[in-house]
């Protein structure tokens, strides 16, 4: 039904195709505007007997209907989520690294620098955007329905809306790498039973991996974190193979400080760099699983002293990208609403 | 690597969405704070279940707030509180009794109306109290704080103050931050199993950064991690919200 009546609003579709033709479509079992993108062009022209051009004509129109945020329809372009940041998605198209599925990515950054605030935004776009789900993966015992709900509120959502939204994210929580494991494990089991909710779900948010490896420290601990840390980009890529895009969170602590501070500040990853100014933690291994690791930084102002007035501005910096080139930067601004 | 999780066959990973949680939080309730914008920025109060920090100089009004917690957490139900308990962990040996008496008294007065039976006597007995002098007896303390809670289960919000101080005596900065892991570690546990807050006080300290002295909570930034929220105390009696000083938010309106 829904796919008739789109056909029916595009221009050319409206002039070629009859009653009959629709039913076709719906007789050869492509219902959804998502079937009818993916169905093969040559199938669709010979089904429907019009010109190929005209097949293509259709569907490009198709993409360009403006969607009704009511319906939730679904997203024509499943492979490109998008993550509904318009800045972000602009500037990560120009590095080849835009948010589909199968990527992973990873969000380093020191404390309080707004990683949950860019991991709720990017869940909660994705949510409102797609017919999809998300799972987000809490080890801190921290998920804040307030902070998904303030960012619903300040977009002027009704009701109903938000509680899609809100029943669309899933929340999981985990203390160990090892449960991290065991959740990643058991996903990836339910996809293979056919558990819609398990199928539905595109995105994952890890919201932080640093902290359950916080356990795992000095130098005995090493193999083990290391073992662990395997086990758990094995799971990540697995996953991402099935088409499940990552976003992990990930401290990074500043490196240039002289150790001249009173408070012991090993992470356990002493390897050698001092280089950057800062440095993520989980070691070099990890540095290598994501397909991007952004790192968020407090853009270096106008002496911002110890003034609080905090103007919301984030600098995203490409540390590494096995897509494109790394290093550049964006600017992003948190706001009531989320990132924009 | 022993856990008491279920194997993966049979965990549900889609039954709590973030709607649940919503409505199940309606119910659950938080300790009001007793500051108004504070509390309205924090979703009614301080989190059960969470980590929260308090941090400011001393004489910033953070034991005050501590004390201020012991009590509100004992608000009744009827009055829209928890009626709960509080457990009060004292590193400084600077626990006024008197002090957490005055405070009861004008709690009591607040809630004369809605709730008769709320007297700052009854007050004080909730308020269980722990001195651990040193690292290794708040270590020790931390550890078995779930007897405490079988012993008392409604005891709601578990208090150290300081939590900086006893950590920073040692001056093995290696066994320093080994020991405050291992403390945050067992209360990020005993947070799972039992429906506590707890309320930890910090302090500042300076750093070098570069050739810049900054002004940074102690005990370093994987800690700053792993707690849920943080309080910034200042001098002029403002709070501040947030993980960072240069991202917290002002909270406006003095208590």
């Amino acid at each position: 039904m829904d796919l008739k009546n789109k056909i029916l609003q595009t221009p050319t579709g409206k002039k070629l195709l009859s009653e009959y033709q629709l039913n076709l479509l719906t007789k050869n079992n492509i219902e959804t505007v998502l079937d009818f993108h993916d169905a093969e062009n040559q199938k669709l022209h010979n089904l429907l007997a019009i010109k190929l051009e005209s097949v293509l004509e259709i569907k490009k129109e198709l993409d360009m209907l403006p969607w009704q945020s009511e319906t939730f329809v679904e997203t024509v372009n499943e492979l490109d989520f998008g993550t509904g940041i318009e800045e972000l998605d602009k500037f990560l198209d120009s590095i080849a690294q835009p948010f589909r599925r199968g990527r992973v990515w990873e969000v380093c950054g020191q404390t309080g620098v707004g990683k949950t605030q860019l991991m709720y935004t990017l869940a909660l776009n994705f949510v409102w955007k797609h017919k999809r789900q998300v799972l987000f993966i809490d080890t801190k015992q921290d998920f804040s329905t307030k902070r998904i709900q303030d960012m619903l509120m300040e977009r002027k959502v009704d009701q109903e809306t938000s509680e899609k939204a809100m029943a669309d994210i899933h929340v999981v929580e985990v203390l160990t790498s090892e449960e991290l494991i065991e959740v990643l494990k058991a996903f990836d089991q339910q996809m293979t039973d056919d558990v819609q909710a398990a199928l539905k779900t595109k995105v994952v948010v890890v919201d932080s991996l640093a902290a359950c490896f916080v356990d795992h420290r000095g130098r005995e601990m090493r193999r083990t974190r290391d073992s662990l840390l395997t086990e758990v980009a094995c799971r990540v890529r697995k996953l991402a193979v099935r088409g499940v895009a990552f976003v992990i969170g990930n401290i990074s602590f500043s490196q240039d400080s002289d150790n001249c501070d009173d408070d012991g500040l090993e992470d356990g990853n002493s390897d050698g760099s001092t280089r950057q100014p800062n440095k993520p933690m989980l070691g070099s291994y990890w540095s290598s699983v994501c397909t991007l690791r952004l790192s968020l930084e407090l853009p270096e102002s106008t002496d911002c002293g110890d003034s609080c007035d905090d103007d919301g501005l984030r600098m995203v910096n490409v540390m590494t990208n096995t897509y494109g080139p790394a290093g550049d930067t964006c600017l992003l601004r948190i706001t009531d609403a989320g990132l924009v | 690597m022993e856990t008491t999780f279920l194997s993966s066959n049979n965990i549900n990973l889609f039954n709590k969405s973030c709607l649940d949680i919503l409505r199940g939080e309606i119910q659950s309730k938080k300790i009001a704070t007793g500051h108004k914008s504070l509390d309205r920025h924090l979703g009614g109060g301080i989190s059960l279940r969470q980590i929260t920090e308090l941090v400011g100089n001393s004489g910033t009004g953070k034991t005050k707030m501590c004390l201020q917690l012991c009590l509100n957490v004992q608000i009744p139900k009827s009055a829209g509180g928890l009626e709960g308990a509080a457990l009060f962990i004292d590193t400084r040996q600077d626990f006024h009794p008197d002090r957490l008496q005055e405070l009861a008294r004008d709690l009591e007065k607040e809630y004369k109306q809605r709730a008769p039976d709320f007297q700052a006597a009854k007050m004080l007995q909730n308020v269980h109290y722990v001195s651990c002098p040193n690292a290794v007896q708040l270590m020790a303390t931390v550890l078995s704080s779930y007897r405490h809670l079988i012993a008392h289960p409604n005891i709601k919000v578990i208090v150290i103050d300081s939590l900086a101080f006893s950590l920073r005596m040692l001056d093995d900065g290696a066994q320093r931050f080994e020991l405050l892991l291992e403390l945050v570690e067992s209360m990020r546990r005993l947070l799972r199993e039992h429906e506590v807050a707890w309320v930890v006080t910090n302090v500042l300290t300076h750093r070098c950064i570069g050739d810049q002295f900054h002004v940074v909570p102690a005990l370093g930034e994987m800690y700053s991690h792993l707690i849920n929220e943080r309080i910034w105390f200042s001098r002029n009696g403002h709070c501040f919200l947030g993980k960072s000083w240069k991202t917290s938010r002002l909270i406006k309106d003095s208590r």
